[in-house]
């Protein structure tokens, strides 16, 4: 046999021949035949030669398993060929034949039925790759399952090779990731799609469930045997998705009260799942029965710890109903008790109150707990004194910090210090490690808003002075390159920075600046009487930068803010205005919203919400001015959005600009607003430090709206930090508890936040005594506004529990109070009494 | 590239459950590992019944469970191949300790049953793997509270070896998971009481943890007598990243009866934590990396101790004095080794650090165990004390006074001896400061001082 010979049997499929014609040739031959194989499985050419014929033609004259798996690879309808596969493996016996399953198993296509043949056929051992077992989910159902008038496709497939009823099914059904796969190929079963009809019709009989519940139904399956195996799996400590294919065929099996009592132990050991839908199998098979003489009522009242110990709400009650009805049929009160006990710490109030009630019925006092003892709200503490800033001591340190921020610039204070020392050294640098910073900042290919790009820029100045290529590089702006759009708006935070930045470069390159803006206090604060020293010490010719100087006002408490701070010669008309305006700094806040088109300018809108200032100052005031100004607040508010969004490192600057605004919280949150109502939908933690900044004066509408946005994040750390800072803020008596319930109905009204997140974090916060009661004002305010909402019950409950913690009354509005007095049972209503 | 090496487990039959006449019988096959009389192929350690047999057979699978997860996949690593080494079982004598570290080498999980959960003593001293494969996982999940609960490490050898056949089980193993798992114990030396609560708050804060938090970390700290989560960086709270690396306490809940954490030292960019279950009788505790994408192996707190050749020579002097004992006694270490505590605590992490023993945070002490892996490999693996001393033994360090330079590929590195410790100007330095201990400059300059000014006298 030549390879001509052989590639027209393939072509003409005439594979009986071709079986007949390799069977007499030895290995040696074969091997001639490889290359015109491996002509035809050219992609170029495979086109031209059946894929079945094919097939053959490769396990004939391919050596080595993994040779022959690879060139199968691209076939997948193998459960055609046959029994060719077996007869020309048979005839040519090659000694990697019994390693043959398991790399056709572990091949992308697997061929599951030619192993299968191979096993079958006894010409090779079953294989003990686990992979054997999980394919035979597909394997048996394959060659029907694409045929819409095969309308049992999983049990045709078992009825035409029962051998696998006797050994491989029942092996099957006790592997591991075998379940996730039959929910896969059943879910693909259940539905046939007509296409010249369009739709799907309903095809329940090609199923495995369907399979295996008539098999057992006409006596060629174990039924028994089945039930056990269903019941095993979610005892053997699986994945969920591998256990509820299996819950699913034991509600299929109906298991009879017979039945049940005789599996008792193993229905009893079910209550201790993990997986939730096995619970409920136990609790569902096990109540009708609970009345028998042969139910172990100790097993059963033992397993039920583990089930009143869940943290879900229906399993709990479920099982508590359960407890009842025994208690009732068995008459073991004072046994069911301990069990009925552990619900008492459940963290749903309405299931504790259930587990009370029980309790109370059978006359069995609650244990004290703890929320019962008395309430003391604790004494507001004062605000902490921010830690002292030290400035770097000399170039070697300067060095040394760069070198570690140039890494992660996650210190807003040390990035400061740097640009302090930047400038009071330039011209000196460090003679040990000058050469190491350089390196490293030229290194660095950084993109984008990313603070350690703007550390890489002003070390590379410090050290080498910047060409006029690099000075008007900086001066037209970073944004330009670092985005590919349009850059920062005007007046925006980032707009700010990075003429800071640029500013700095220029400065660094005079090597005769005088810095003004580090900050004296870790909290980015300048005492003003640091700042006059600074200022006072300016030699002739010094430069001072604007932004720098703009920043160091901003930095400056407002009521030690006055002209006098400024020397004459550096007074200059903005100067003035910007002091005027920071000093008299009285904004009317308003809450705008809109929307915004991504940054490229297409996709859906996105809602946005932010605060604008209806009467901004006229003053000119230089880049305070310009930063100040939020009459046009939804400007820009897109690109800041986005840039949260897509930006790596904008938390990193979003704590740094955070010290800018000490004593302007309201008016940093209000630039910020964009980026918190990103948030909402992304998990980046923008919000983590603007909510940090709320924390050191009684907030606004601003910043109780941050905060309202920080508790209902998506990102868990936003949310967490929005704790902290109610904590914080209530722990120093500063929370205005009214104002967030004003600004979170707000937010609700016009479905910016989800009620389901903000109850959630308000319920989290009270864990400490200190928020209890302006949570409570809070939601004083807030209940009003919850008629009608699908999380009304949430609300409701927290305020039913903090009343009762505090022994504090508050107002209840008139549809809590007709939901009280309703005959509803739904949880808002058993809260809503719990209030009243 | 990921070096590793394999692990052959070979048991003389697999591990089993068996339920009969009322009672549980667990039969924990066993394989190598060492006893009080030197190495064994399958140790016998403990056959008797243990209290509390529900409690103790949910512990079990949650250090089995713990085995059996990578709760960090890499980014990229689509498909990851997880194959779980065995649990590690230690007898102490008057307890057992059972072992295990997740596949993603940042969770480390341990089982203590102490002496009330031990209904007889043990047969022997000793650590051994023992299997623990999917049907003995199904049948511990069957015991009920109560079933008496027999259970065996091992078992006569003449019994079992009749049909002669002995089940084998091969496992790759990588280099940084055997790593991890020694370094993990001298992550624990390290870490201080931060609080305790009881259960009921156990379970309500537990219960209510997020299932992901991203990977920046957060704090858990208490508010009176409740647990709440912060973001704020507080040395009185225990840093945790990755809140669905306590989901293997959840089973356990229902029998605790404490819940008790201890933190690394503070590092507000995340430090490790350990948490410690207390249940009756037995204690079960997890071991969290300070970062759910960073695994113990690379934490390097043991690279001072190993690059110090004093603390070699007195590790060899404290391991000849080490009997698997429950608590070692440092005080009777250094009156029998002749040696200060001081060089017998740097001798123990250098143990630590090769597997030879453990650390019990809850006594505040170590006790003696040899983990069954290749002792020379696990003290081998340790890549930044590799190059730095390729950098002493190339000439590549030069000091002056309290700087070293260090010259290293294209660049030359400047370490700084400082009263906080040693600075050096490298990325790597940058990036981690000195929470994962020294950088190979560091180390380099500090073999290179030593070399010039140590002396045995001193």
């Amino acid at each position: 046999m030549d390879a001509r010979e052989l590639s027209d049997l393939v072509a003409h499929g005439q594979v009986d021949t071709l079986v007949h014609r390799l069977a007499p040739l030895n290995e040696k031959e074969r091997k001639l035949l490889v290359p015109g194989v491996k002509q035809m499985l050219d992609y170029r050419n495979r086109s031209q030669y059946p894929e079945w014929p094919l097939a053959v033609a490769v396990l004939g004259t391919i050596g080595g398993e993994r040779q022959v798996a690879r060139a199968l690879e691209n076939m997948w309808n193998l459960h055609v060929l046959g029994d060719h596969g077996v007869r020309v493996l048979r005839d040519r016996s090659p000694h990697w034949l019994p390693k043959l399953p398991g790399a056709l198993l572990a091949s992308e296509a697997r061929h599951w039925n030619l192993v299968r043949q191979l096993v079958r056929e006894g010409v090779v051992e079953m294989p003990d790759e686990p992979e054997y077992l999980i394919w035979m989910v597909w394997g048996v159902v394959a060659p029907n399952a694409f045929q819409a008038h095969q309308g049992c496709a999983a049990r045709d497939g078992l009825l035409a090779d029962p051998g696998l009823l006797d050994r491989e099914l029942w092996l099957m059904l006790a592997t591991e990731r075998v379940g996730r796969q039959l929910t896969t190929t059943d879910g693909s079963l259940r539905e046939f799609y007509d296409t010249f009809q369009k739709s799907k019709i309903p095809m329940p009989t090609r199923t495995w469930w369907h399979a295996l519940v008539t098999l057992a139904a006409e006596g060629r399956l174990e039924r028994g045997r089945l039930l056990d195996a269903a019941l095993a799996a979610p005892l053997r400590d699986w994945a969920p998705s591998d256990v509820t294919w299996f819950v699913g065929l034991h509600d299929a099996l109906v298991p009879t009260a017979d039945e049940v009592l005789d599996r008792q132990a193993t229905y009893s050991r079910l209550l201790t799942c993990d997986h939730g839908p096995a619970v409920k199998v136990a609790q569902k098979c096990l109540t009708p029965v609970l009345a028998d003489d042969r139910l172990d009522v100790d097993a059963l009242l033992s397993a039920s710890h583990a089930t009143l110990a869940r943290s879900d709400k229906a399993s709990v009650l479920a099982q508590l109903s359960l407890l009842k009805k025994l208690v009732k049929v068995r008459g073991v009160t004072e046994a069911a008790v301990p069990a009925v006990q552990v619900a008492l710490d459940h963290p749903r109030p309405d299931v504790r109150e259930r587990a009370r009630a029980l309790l109370d019925d059978w006359g069995v006092a609650p244990p004290d707990s703890a929320a019962t003892l008395e309430f003391v709200a604790p004494e507001p503490q004062p605000l902490p004194a921010p830690d002292a800033v030290v400035p770097v001591a000399d170039p070697d340190e300067l060095a040394e910090l760069l070198l570690r921020l140039l890494e992660e610039a996650d210190d807003p204070i040390a990035i400061e210090r740097c640009f302090d020392g930047v400038l009071r050294f330039g011209g000196q640098t460090s003679a040990a490690t000058t050469a190491v910073l350089l390196r490293r900042a030229e290194e660095s290919q950084l993109w984008g808003l990313d603070p350690r790009r703007d550390l890489a820029v002003v070390a590379k100045a410090w050290i080498v002075r910047p060409t006029w290529r690099d000075r008007f590089r900086k001066s037209a702006g970073a944004a330009v390159s670092a985005t590919f759009g349009a850059g920062p708006h005007e007046g925006s935070l980032a707009w700010f920075h990075q003429a800071r930045v640029a500013e700095l470069v220029r400065l660094a390159a005079a090597r005769a600046a005088v810095p003004l803006a580090l900050p004296t206090h870790a909290d980015g604060s300048i005492e003003a009487g640091t700042l006059a020293e600074r200022l006072g010490g300016l030699p002739k010719g010094a430069a001072a930068g604007s932004l720098d100087l703009a920043v160091a006002l901003l930095r400056v408490p407002p009521q030690d803010l006055s002209e006098d701070l400024v020397p004459r010669s550096a007074r200059d008309g903005w100067v003035t205005g910007a002091i005027r305006l920071l000093r008299d700094w009285s904004p009317e806040w308003e809450r705008v919203r809109g929307e915004s088109k991504s940054r490229w300018g297409y996709g859906t809108p996105e809602p946005l919400v932010t605060f604008r200032d209806r009467k901004p100052s006229r003053e000119k005031a230089g880049a305070v001015g310009q930063v100040a100004d939020r009459s046009n607040a939804l400007a820009g508010a897109g690109w800041d959005r986005d840039m949260g969004v897509w930006e790596t490192r904008y938390e990193q600057l979003v704590a740094w600009w955070a010290t800018y605004f000490p004593h302007h919280p309201d008016l940093f949150a209000a630039h910020l607003h964009p980026t918190m109502v990103g948030d909402l939908t992304h998990d980046r933690g923008l919000g983590v430090p603007v909510l940090d900044s709320l924390t050191r004066r009684r907030p606004g509408p601003v910043e109780s709206s941050a905060l309202v946005l920080g508790l209902c994040a998506k990102d868990v750390r936003v949310r967490t930090a929005g704790q902290d800072a109610l904590l914080d803020l209530a722990g120093h008596g500063l929370l205005d508890g009214p104002e967030l319930g004003r600004q979170a109905v707000a937010h609700l009204a016009d479905g910016t936040v989800v009620g389901q997140r903000l109850s959630g974090s308000l319920a989290a916060a009270v864990v400490d005594d200190a928020a209890v009661r302006p949570v409570l004002e809070t939601l004083e305010v807030l209940l009003p506004a919850t008629g009608g909402r699908r999380d009304t019950a949430a609300f409701v409950e927290l305020a039913a529990e903090l009343v009762h913690r505090s022994g504090r009354r508050i107002a209840v509005p008139p549809h809590l109070v007709a939901l009280a007095e309703s005959r509803s049972s739904s949880v808002a209503a058993k809260a809503a009494r719990r209030l009243l | 590239m990921v070096t590793g090496t394999e692990q052959t487990y070979s048991y003389l039959r697999p591990s089993a459950v068996t339920f009969a006449d009322g009672r549980t019988d667990v039969l924990l096959a066993t394989s190598g590992g060492v006893t009080s009389a030197g190495a064994a192929a399958h140790p016998a350690f403990f056959d008797g019944f243990l209290g509390h047999p529900e409690q103790t057979s949910a512990a079990l699978l949650a250090v089995a469970k713990v085995a059996r997860t990578r709760f960090y996949t890499p980014p990229g690593m689509l498909a990851a191949i997880l194959r779980a080494a065995d649990p590690v079982v230690t007898s102490n004598g008057d307890r057992l300790r059972f072992e295990s570290f997740s596949a993603c080498c940042g969770v480390y999980a341990r089982l203590d049953l102490l002496p009330g959960a031990l209904e007889g003593p043990a047969l022997d001293t000793g650590t051994t793997n023992v299997d623990f494969n999917p049907p003995m996982r199904e049948a511990l999940a069957r015991v009920g509270g109560i079933d008496p609960l027999h259970l065996m490490v091992g078992e006569d050898v003449v019994v079992t070896t009749m049909d002669g056949a002995v089940t084998e089980k091969k496992v790759p193993l990588p280099e940084r998971w055997l790593k991890g798992f020694a370094e993990v114990q001298l992550a624990a030396a390290g870490m201080q009481p931060a609080f305790e609560v009881a259960a009921s708050e156990a379970r309500r804060f537990l219960r209510s943890l997020p299932s992901s938090t991203g990977r920046k970390p957060l704090w858990v700290v208490q508010s009176g007598r409740a647990l709440r989560l912060t973001t704020r960086p507080t040395p009185d709270g225990v840093c945790i990243s990755g809140t669905d690396r306590l989901k293997p306490l959840e089973p356990l809940l229902r029998f605790a009866r404490t819940l008790r954490a201890y933190t690394g030292p503070h590092d507000p960019s995340g430090s490790g934590g350990l948490w410690e279950l207390g249940l009756e009788d037995a204690r079960l505790l997890l071991t969290l990396s300070p970062d759910v994408s960073r695994g113990f192996s690379g934490e390097g707190g043991v690279l001072w101790d190993l690059a110090d050749d004093q603390a070699s020579d007195d590790a060899d002097l404290v391991s000849a004095l080490l009997a698997f004992e429950p608590t070692i006694d440092p005080a009777r270490l250094s009156t029998e080794g002749g040696i200060s505590e001081e060089r017998v605590l740097r001798a123990l992490g250098r143990l630590g650090a090769s597997g030879r023993v453990g650390y019990d945070a809850a006594e505040s002490a170590y006790f003696h165990r040899e983990l069954p892996y290749d002792a020379e490999r696990l003290a081998a693996m340790h890549p930044r004390l590799r190059d730095a001393r390729a950098l002493v033994e190339a000439g590549a360090v030069r000091l002056e006074g309290e700087v070293g330079f260090v010259r290293s590929g294209d660049a030359e590195h400047v370490v700084r001896r400082t009263p906080e410790g040693d600075r050096c100007s490298c990325p790597w330095y940058g990036k981690h400061k000195s929470s994962r201990g020294p950088c190979k400059h560091a180390l380099a300059v500090d073999l290179a001082r030593r070399g010039v000014t140590w002396t045995p006298e001193s």
